[in-house]
């Protein structure tokens, strides 16, 4: 049940030669990464360990003390939370044992590789040999032919067919025999290496990501210019605080929100910046989601709006409640008063917020900046210099009004420039990542679907002086692929010689 | 105006799924060629009539108009649909490379209930709906059109493995007790999600298998497991009877272990593309290509068994049964990372997925589950080791 079938390679490649070599720690260890059980072992431990990451929530305490407290009670949840910590999962992709596995993946690969590619890559190079007479009983596909005519045009038959078949044999001549042999894609041996190498491209252009690379936001209001952003992710080996300068400047030029016609699902969300390097305006790009702006190797990308809260301005309506019935809009930034129509009182719009929420002790709190029928102002009322009083008006609540005022009042409206929500990032490792991605793919496809085939015509004259041709042929692996090939060149030869 | 085109033809296919796995059922069943020969002939019609259902979506959604128009794989309707299609390809192109039908009456039920469940489930919409801004990139038609072939393609290897296993292990063998555990956890589950529809007609803010394990009365979940480990024990004791059914069929196991190992070698490099488009797009919509967000990391997790398995290979002593016990881990990690995460995990990917916590009660039905089957495979374990030792102590006393 357990032996190796013709899908895999032929030769036995779970046991490197050099661990039954010299004894000594250091082989030992050698061997001990070069072996293939590691790799499976590891590659297992690592999914395995990798579910855990997924369960448990990563770098957000709240939430695991919100589900430990639902499995463990309230009691033992903070003690749970803190082993958990202490054991690097509440952070595990960056744990020093989550590392270490990589590590140890890394060096089983590399070992490997060193073990093995010098011998594929002496094969790859050295010249296809022609077969003796004890090396041709060992291939797996062979057929041996006693043949009418001379040995020079059965061998020439033979290279014909060789080349109908789209390979270009090479001659070799001895006393006695004639050999035309030829292959296909014996490069294909190093797809697999070129997987393997490609796996340590990626880890490298990681790590100089985590080095080197940063993550930000940025806020910029329509119209302003940004120096610097705030960190979310910072550089392993740099040393930074909480924000981060920019080598140039940012400007948001224009802020849209599109809809889809008819619906108020948005579309798209587009910013159009411009970057000011050196006072100079020197690029300027409308972004969009998926559609980021790069320069000098920092990107910019689109990731939330809103109505920038510093310029905003609400919209106040007032009804007066008699004797002459009127309805006036008033739309106020923070702090500024005007002069109520139809009377000498004056207001002032103190504070306000799109979106608030009425806490547990009714004191307001705001939740957001998107205005979305909760918001929240504050208004203070004064005649003649004297204040009158101070009320708070709420979308949710029509009924909270001022008590000494003659009007009623509700927000209608909530305006002001937009500000754009950026994403940004810099990592210099990136085109690493891509470079090994690529590398991956191309080795796994060669491994997987380009083989090296080799096909021999021998042909010999016995010592009774007939003409013996031996057809034989070889591939590393898939052979059930080949054999339908070599079928078709037999066929190919048995029909030129009923010819001859 | 209405654009049902596609629904219409979604359900033709559906129906004539059902119809091909009962052929594939007859032809199982009385090994008759014709019979056979009309099963792959309704598959032909009914991949015919799926193409078509997500052809005239597509079309659709541009008739729509209003910037509506997208590929067609973007909600869960469409990505089942997407999801069932696949599989279907990948197995009619097994079929017509191994001139072998066996398979079928194992993968158009997989189809038929797949397009079924996601036809029927109340809370799932089936509108051509508009696209969000961060779903608007090429990057990620590729990546979920290359994902779900090499699912598909691990589909089959799935079931392929799970057939090796079957012929190629006997009563008195560890792996055995696997793949009857395997079986079992299965025919448990359908028939679990079959109770939560007959008994919960609105399934909306209900949990999965809440008819059953997950029932609010203590009485019907002991009951569930009972009837589990009645099924594990049935599977344990007529498996055999199972094993010689396929037997009968002129499937080596030699033909077994190189499908099963020929449509992993299409799916790994399927699914390696999958998961670097994913991040590419992700590179592009929010400037990290790896997050180690759920989804993410369990389609690493299904990779690196995939890896795992490719090695094994290669090795002795870990080809051919263990390969196969690798392959049917991989295809459980498979589903994970396409249902379980949207069902139970947060993430990015949670289209029509139920919220974005962590379904608390979810982790203990989990825990117990795996420990079940565990338990059950660790005791089919021991009594084989035993059965061996004494037939090998009999083996030497007969000598
Ligand atoms: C994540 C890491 C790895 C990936 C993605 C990978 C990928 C692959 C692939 C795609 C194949 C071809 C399999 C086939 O033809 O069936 C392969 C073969 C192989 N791998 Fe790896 N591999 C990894 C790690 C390793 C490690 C750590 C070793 C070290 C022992 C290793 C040793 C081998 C060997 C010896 C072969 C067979 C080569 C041959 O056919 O001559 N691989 N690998």
């Amino acid at each position: 049940m357990a032996e190796q079938k013709d899908t895999g390679t032929k030769t036995p490649v779970d046991r490197p030669q050099a661990a039954k070599a010299a004894r000594g720690p250091f082989k030992s260890i050698w061997s001990f990464f070069s072996s293939l059980k590691l790799t499976v072992v590891l590659l297992i431990i690592l999914a395995l360990v990798s579910i855990i990451g997924t369960i448990v929530a990563q770098d957000d305490p709240m939430k695991n003390m919100d589900m430990l407290v639902n499995i463990f009670g309230q009691g033992k949840a903070p003690a749970v939370l803190k082993l958990m910590v202490a054991l690097g999962l509440t952070n595990m992709y960056h744990s020093w044992w989550f590392v270490f596995l990589l590590m140890m993946l890394s060096l089983n690969i590399a070992i490997c590789t060193i073990e093995r590619l010098p011998r594929v890559i002496h094969m790859v190079m050295k010249k296809q040999e022609p077969l003796t007479d004890a090396t041709i009983r060992n291939m797996a596909l062979r057929k041996e032919m006693k043949v009418k005519g001379d040995m020079e045009a059965v061998a020439g038959n033979a290279a014909a067919a060789i080349k109908a078949m789209g390979y270009s044999p090479h001659e070799y001549r001895a006393e006695g025999e004639i050999q035309y042999f030829a292959e296909k894609g014996k490069f294909s041996r190093l797809g697999v290496y070129i997987a393997h190498i490609s796996v340590l491209i990626i880890f490298a252009g990681a790590l100089i990501g985590s080095f080197w690379g940063y993550k930000g936001y940025a806020q910029i209001t329509e119209g302003h210019t940004i120096d610097k952003i705030g960190l979310t992710g910072k550089p392993l080996l740099l040393r930074v605080g909480s924000e981060m300068p920019l080598p140039f400047q940012v400007r948001c030029d224009k802020f849209q929100l599109k809809l889809y016609q008819g619906t108020d699902m948005p579309s798209a969300y587009l910013s159009t910046l411009t970057v000011i390097d050196n006072g100079n305006n020197v690029l300027t790009k409308t972004i969009r989601v998926n559609d980021p702006l790069e320069y000098k190797g920092i990107r910019f990308f689109q990731s939330s709006y809103g109505i920038s809260p510093g310029e905003a301005a609400m919209t106040i309506r007032a009804i007066a409640k008699g004797p002459v019935f009127s309805v006036h809009d008033y739309t106020l930034k923070r702090g500024e008063k005007t002069t109520l129509e139809g009377g000498n009182i004056t207001m002032t719009l103190s504070d306000f917020s799109p979106d608030v929420v009425i806490g547990p002790n009714n004191q307001l709190m705001g939740r957001s900046d998107q205005y979305r029928g909760s918001a929240a102002a504050i208004l203070d009322f004064s005649a003649g210099g004297k204040p009158i009083e101070q009320a708070i008006i709420l979308s949710q609540d029509p009924s909270s009004q001022p008590k000494n005022v003659p009007f009623t009042f509700s927000i209608t409206g909530y305006s002001g420039p937009y500000y754009t929500g950026l994403q940004v990032t810099h990592d210099p490792g990136v085109d690493i990542v891509w470079l090994g991605c690529t590398m991956l793919v191309l080795g796994i496809l060669i491994a997987f679907f380009l083989f090296h085939k080799r096909v021999w015509v021998r042909v010999v004259r016995s010592e009774k002086g007939q003409v013996i041709l031996t057809a034989a042929g070889s591939i590393n692996k898939n052979r059930s692929v080949f054999e339908g090939e070599f079928k078709r060149f037999l066929e190919k030869l048995e029909t030129r010689h009923e010819k001859s | 105006m209405n654009y049902e085109l596609n629904i219409t033809f979604f359900k033709i296919a559906t129906l004539t799924y059902l119809f091909a796995m009962v052929f594939y059922l007859g032809y199982l069943a009385f090994r008759n060629q014709a019979v056979g020969k009309i099963a792959s002939g309704i598959t032909y019609l009914g991949f015919l009539c799926h193409t078509a259902s997500i052809g005239t979506r597509w079309w659709e959604s541009y008739q729509i108009g209003a910037g509506m128009g997208h590929v067609p794989i973007t909600n869960l309707f469409e990505s089942m649909s997407l999801g069932a299609w696949t599989i279907v390809l990948i197995y009619i192109i097994v079929e017509w490379r191994y001139k072998n039908r066996t398979f079928g009456a194992f993968v158009m039920p997989v189809a038929f209930l797949a397009m079924t469940y996601i036809f029927v489930a109340p809370d799932v919409s089936k509108d051509i709906e508009p696209l969000v801004p961060a779903l608007k990139s090429y990057w990620l038609y590729i990546h979920v059109l290359t994902s779900f072939l090499g699912y598909a393609a691990f589909a089959v290897s799935f079931g392929v493995s799970l057939m090796y296993l079957i012929i190629n292990t006997v009563r008195k063998d560890s792996l055995y007790g696997f793949w009857t555990a395997c079986l079992g956890a299965l025919v448990v589950i359908v028939l679990a999600i079959i109770a939560d529809w007959a008994t919960l007609p609105d399934m909306q803010g209900k949990h999965m298998l809440e008819a059953t394990f997950r029932n609010p009365s203590t009485g019907v979940q002991v009951l569930s497991w009972a009837g589990y480990a009645v099924i594990l024990f049935l599977l344990y004791v007529f498996g055999i009877k199972l094993k010689s059914a396929l037997g009968k069929f002129q499937t080596s196991s030699d033909m077994l272990d190189e499908v099963g190992y020929k449509t992993i070698a299409m799916g790994f490099p399927l699914l390696t593309v999958g998961i670097i488009t994913g991040a590419v797009w992700a590179n592009k919509a929010w400037g990290t290509y790896w997050g180690w967000d759920p989804k993410e990391t369990w389609s690493l997790i299904t990779w690196l068994v995939y890896a795992a398995y490719l090695h094994a290979r290669l090795t002795r002593g870990w080809s051919g049964g263990r390969a196969a016990v690798l392959s049917v881990f991989g295809f459980f990690s498979v589903i994970f990372t396409y249902l379980g995460v949207n069902l139970l995990l947060s993430g990015l990917h949670s289209y029509g997925s139920t919220g974005g916590q962590i379904d608390k009660t979810a982790i203990p039905f989990l825990l117990i589950f795996a420990a079940f089957f565990a338990v059950y495979v660790g005791v089919c374990w021991v009594l084989d080791s035993s059965s061996k030792k004494s037939a090998g102590n009999q083996a030497v006393s007969e000598k």
